[in-house]
């Protein structure tokens, strides 16, 4: 009630005013008492006595009003932080090695939660995120594919739970530069109407696409990247209007993005993030059959849940089963799914096990700071003990030795602000490009005040136990001040600890370890090539004449091995979208045919070799195979054993699909099998997505990129290669000049990133623990000094005592180690999903991990048991 | 204590200080006495239960304090009673009614 705040706020800001007020109202009550006896007779000396009796003390009502009003216990508090701040600033040793653990374990929580925040509870930059979902069609097996034009039209004139739908699909095209002599590749996505609007709220300049525009085949107008306006236009504000050459046509200008506006899809749907120019699709691709190839996003409107969603796309789905005859032999159906939940499904489980993890070593420093205080706790008993004999209740004290607790915290906290920036600093440098496009991960106001929410808590977890454990005494042992050879409470909260820390290390450690054994086996995966000393580039625009000439000029460069060219270079993500289609086996039944898919390639003569690929029988093709002679096509190991197993593959007849008439006009067909070769990882190192059919170029024209097999150092041959394709045709452009190794290399980054993070935090939980193993045995040694020297006077050895301290700080290790696996089981499976080439219950890592903990153990007690060997018996009995 | 000297549970004071406000605003020792004169000396209200009492009424918004000039012109700090107290003290001497004539009927039975 405002009365009450109003009332509290005032009498602890206006402490002194109020009190004097207080003062005053009490004085005139005992002064109208006294007159009032002394009217009644009775002398004055008397009356004072008497009224001073009837009302009492006067700062009792003082206190009990304070008390009331809560003035006190803000009062209490204050004094409290004051005291805990001068006693931290007593033993500066303490406070700077609890305050560095506590910043260590509370900054790498910082940084690791602003990755998850980023990545998974921001909603995606675009506005109105939480209603944007993604549909997917599913043909056969495939689940996940884009759709096709006359479906996309369908479900934008039936669906009515979308407010929107848009599709995208992106290739790539040529700027013809007007002062720029060399052509530019780009990337150019072909857009429905709906779709910039239905992701961006307004263009820097002009206007998008309208419905409008669609109908009036006005599909030579274009929007634009900001950053294509700067980079080619200088920022020029009359931009509208003007016009843009690419390819054979001179397309209008008709707006320009926002500079922050990026393409956040999910990385199977090979969308970049900034295509550099967007225009219209065509309606011309929207027959019943056409290929499928939009990726579709819709906007659902308010109220409108995803199941309901799901349940009109059933609908939907069900009607173009019955309508295409080729969709309901597939098993068509559709697939919605929220934006921001498929664009994370792969990130998702990583970033949940690392914030586990980092939480574990959070556990670790606050096990180690909780040791501290206790080791504390010995020499404040005198003090404590004081307190409560003058009166202080236990939860007065607990109180006080919390908010030391929680100052502690408080300045870790700060700190840790400092080790979280410079944490995700490290990490954003490392980031593997399949984790880079997923939001903007910054410290921002939120890790802020999750630092100091975290830092609080921790405050108290590690604070409670000491404080009750330093308050519960009775007063005249703590007052005297000789301790005795017992394992004290303690000493055996101390020793739990430790055991505690123990566990968790060997869990965090056991997770390194199966990913390291993950990490060397990507590292052997034989990828199907040999990516060393090869280069491959793309161009845009050229014909098969092109293509030809400029295979055999470029192998008669010197250094030049081998030349060829591929529709999709393996383990490139950002090519062109993947090429895949059904195939069957000549004579497969019914249910066979339109049921596997296969990954398609278009490839010139050469190209097996110039990758290192292995042929495994039959021939490469050669020039002559072209569409005017047989039809032939080479097969990989995969394909050659799931359709004709037990068979020789040779000779053999296979549907596909090809298109000799030219790009994208797809046709079906028939091939004979004239060579296998052992499968090639196109998609990832580890799984084998589906396998593969080539097809010589001339039979399925489209864009390709050139690989490049030479001796001479690769980037010396960049230059002679853009010289060689000027010469020939000044309209191709080419781009993306990458050597295979670094795409290699890319497919492995992301194990590599997360083996190298969860070291780092298997390392700190390491370093902490050691120093926490090392500070326990200490006290340990220090506590007993008075047993060691009546052993030692009573004939035991140095080494005796030695082992005796080794045995008493082992123990926890060893047992920690047991607790450990025990920890261990039950969560290692959770990341199976990042495991490859080992399993979670891996017998060799556990054993492995036990032995390395059990020998950073011992190492950590052996200097405490080597000082404790120089104890002399004298000084330790005379120690009190 | 004086032993013919009632002590007042907290509840009933507050009763007590509201019904005596009604007529009119008081001072901290003029409410005391006419509690004590009007019981017929029974009731002695201590300062250590009065002005604790007063503050929390206050705190509660059903008496509101100003400073003005007593009969004999000195400083005192006058209190009175709000339009919320006046409800609560038509709801708590309804209340009070109700338990007392409630705990006779069984104190009269109980015989």
């Amino acid at each position: 009630m405002l009365n009450d705040l109003r009332l509290r706020l005032r009498s602890f800001f206006h402490r002194d005013s109020v009190g004097s007020e207080l003062s005053d109202e009490l004085r005139f009550h005992f002064d109208q008492q006294v007159q009032k006896l002394t009217a009644s007779g009775v002398p004055l000396d008397e009356a004072r006595r008497r009224a001073r009796l009837a009302i009492g003390t006067r700062d009792q009502i003082h206190e009990e009003f304070r008390d009331a009003t809560g003035v006190r216990f803000v009062e209490s508090l204050l004094q409290d932080i004051r005291f805990a701040l001068r006693m931290l600033r007593k033993s500066p040793g303490f406070t700077a090695v609890a305050v560095l653990t506590l910043a260590l374990g509370i900054g790498a929580n910082t940084a690791i939660f602003s990755v998850v925040d980023a990545i998974l509870l921001k909603p995606l930059p675009y506005p109105d995120a939480n209603r944007l979902a993604i549909v997917l069609s599913s043909f056969g097996n495939e689940h996940r594919a884009p759709s096709s034009g006359y479906a996309f039209e369908q479900m934008r004139q039936h669906s009515r739970l979308f407010k929107q739908i848009g599709g995208i699909w992106v290739t790539n095209a040529t700027i013809v530069g007007t002062s720029d002599p060399q052509p530019e590749g780009i990337k150019l996505a072909e857009v429905t109407a709906d779709f910039l609007p239905l992701i961006c709220n307004r263009p820097a300049l002009g206007r998008f696409f309208v419905q409008q525009d669609a109908a009036q085949r006005s599909s030579l107008s274009i929007v634009i990247s900001y950053g294509l306006w700067r980079r080619k236009f200088d920022a020029d504000r009359s931009i509208i209007g003007k016009p843009l050459h690419i390819g054979d046509n001179s397309l209008t200008i008709l707006g320009v993005l926002p500079q922050d506006f990026r393409l956040i899809f999910p990385d199977d749907a090979s969308v970049p993030e900034t295509p550099d120019v967007y225009i219209l699709l065509s309606g011309s691709k929207f027959t019943p059959g056409g290929p499928a190839f939009l990726h579709l996003v819709g906007r659902l409107r308010s109220g409108a849940t995803i199941a309901q969603a799901q349940s009109e796309l059933d609908v939907i789905a069900g009607q173009l089963r019955a309508t295409v005859k080729s969709y309901n032999a597939q098993n068509y159906s559709l697939q919605v799914i929220p934006f921001q939940q498929d664009d994370v499904r792969n990130v998702r489980s990583v970033l949940v096990i690392l914030f586990g993890g980092v939480g574990f070593v959070l556990l670790i420093a606050c096990a180690n700071v909780a040791n501290l205080l206790l080791a504390r706790a010995g020499s404040r008993q005198r003090e404590t003990t004081v307190r409560a004999a003058l009166g202080a209740s236990r939860g007065r004290l607990v109180r006080q030795l919390l908010t030391e607790s929680i100052m502690l915290a408080f300045f870790g906290g700060m700190a840790a602000v400092f080790v979280g920036w410079a944490a995700l600093q490290g990490l954003l440098a490392l980031r593997p490009q399949s984790l880079l496009h997923l939001g903007t991960i910054r410290l921002d106001a939120v890790a802020l005040a999750f630092t100091f929410i975290v830092a609080l808590l921790t405050g108290i977890v590690f604070g409670v136990a000491p404080a009750l454990a330093t308050t519960r005494l009775d007063l005249t042992t703590g007052l005297k001040s000789t301790g005795d050879g017992r394992f004290s409470p303690k000493q055996g909260s101390k020793v739990a600890l430790i055991l505690c820390e123990v566990a968790v290390s060997f869990a965090l450690l056991t997770g390194t370890g199966l990913l390291v054994r993950t990490f060397v086996s990507v590292l052997h995966v034989d990828p199907g090539f040999q990516p060393a000393n090869v280069l491959s580039f793309t161009t845009l625009g050229g014909d098969y004449p092109f293509l030809h000439q400029l295979q055999q000029n470029l192998s008669a460069f010197s250094g030049v091995q081998s030349v060829s060219v591929v529709s999709h270079v393996p383990l490139d993500n950002g090519g062109p979208g993947n090429w895949y289609e059904y195939y069957w086996p000549e004579g497969a039944s019914s249910e066979q045919q339109n049921t596997a898919m296969a990954d398609y390639r278009s490839i010139l003569p050469g190209y097996f070799k110039t990758i290192g690929a292995t042929m495994i029988e039959g021939r490469d093709f050669t020039d002559t195979d072209d569409a005017s002679h047989q039809h032939v096509i080479i097969v990989d190991d995969a394909l050659a054993k799931s359709a004709w197993p037990g068979q020789d593959a040779l000779g053999k007849r296979l549907h596909i699909s090809d298109s000799p008439a030219g790009w994208y006009k797809f046709q079906d067909d028939w091939g004979v099998v004239v060579g296998v070769v052992h499968h090639v990882q196109y998609h990832s190192l580890t799984v084998m997505v589906r396998p593969q059919v080539y097809e010589p170029y001339q039979l399925a024209p489209r864009p390709v990129s050139f690989v490049l097999r030479a001796s001479a150092p690769l980037p010396s041959l960049i230059a002679p290669i853009r010289g060689q394709i000027s010469k020939l045709n000044k309209t191709v452009a080419v781009t993306r000049f990458i050597p295979l190794s670094e795409l290699v290399a890319e497919a492995r980054s992301q194990t590599r990133f997360i083996t190298f993070l969860s070291g780092a935090l298997a390392g700190l939980a390491l370093l902490l623990t050691c120093i926490g193993i090392y500070g326990v045995t200490s006290y340990l040694v220090k506590s007993r000094t008075s047993e060691i020297g009546i052993r030692m006077a009573l004939g035991a050895s140095p080494r005796d005592v030695r082992r005796l301290v080794l045995r008493s700080g082992m123990a926890p290790v060893v047992f920690g180690c047991l607790i450990g696996i025990a920890l261990s089981l039950p969560l290692t499976p959770l990341l199976a999903a990042l495991l490859f080439g080992v399993r979670p219950m891996d017998a060799p890592t556990f054993a492995a991990t036990a032995l390395f903990l059990c020998g950073v153990g011992f190492f950590s007690c052996y200097i405490p048991a080597r000082r404790a060997m120089k104890v002399d018996p004298l000084v330790a009995l005379r120690y009190e | 204590m004086p032993a013919n000297y009632l002590e007042l549970p907290q509840g009933t004071l507050d009763l007590l200080i509201l019904r005596t406000l009604a007529l009119e605003p008081q001072h901290g020792w003029a409410i005391s006495e006419r509690i004590h004169q009007i019981s017929s000396k029974v009731l002695l209200v201590q300062q250590g239960s009065l002005y604790p009492a007063l503050h929390r009424l206050e705190r509660r918004g059903w008496i509101k304090s100003r400073w003005g000039a007593s009969d004999n012109n000195r400083r005192a700090k006058y209190y009175e009673l709000t339009a919320r107290g006046r409800k609560q003290l038509e709801a708590e001497t309804s209340a009070w009614e109700k338990l007392t004539t409630a705990v006779a009927q069984i104190l009269d039975t109980a015989q």
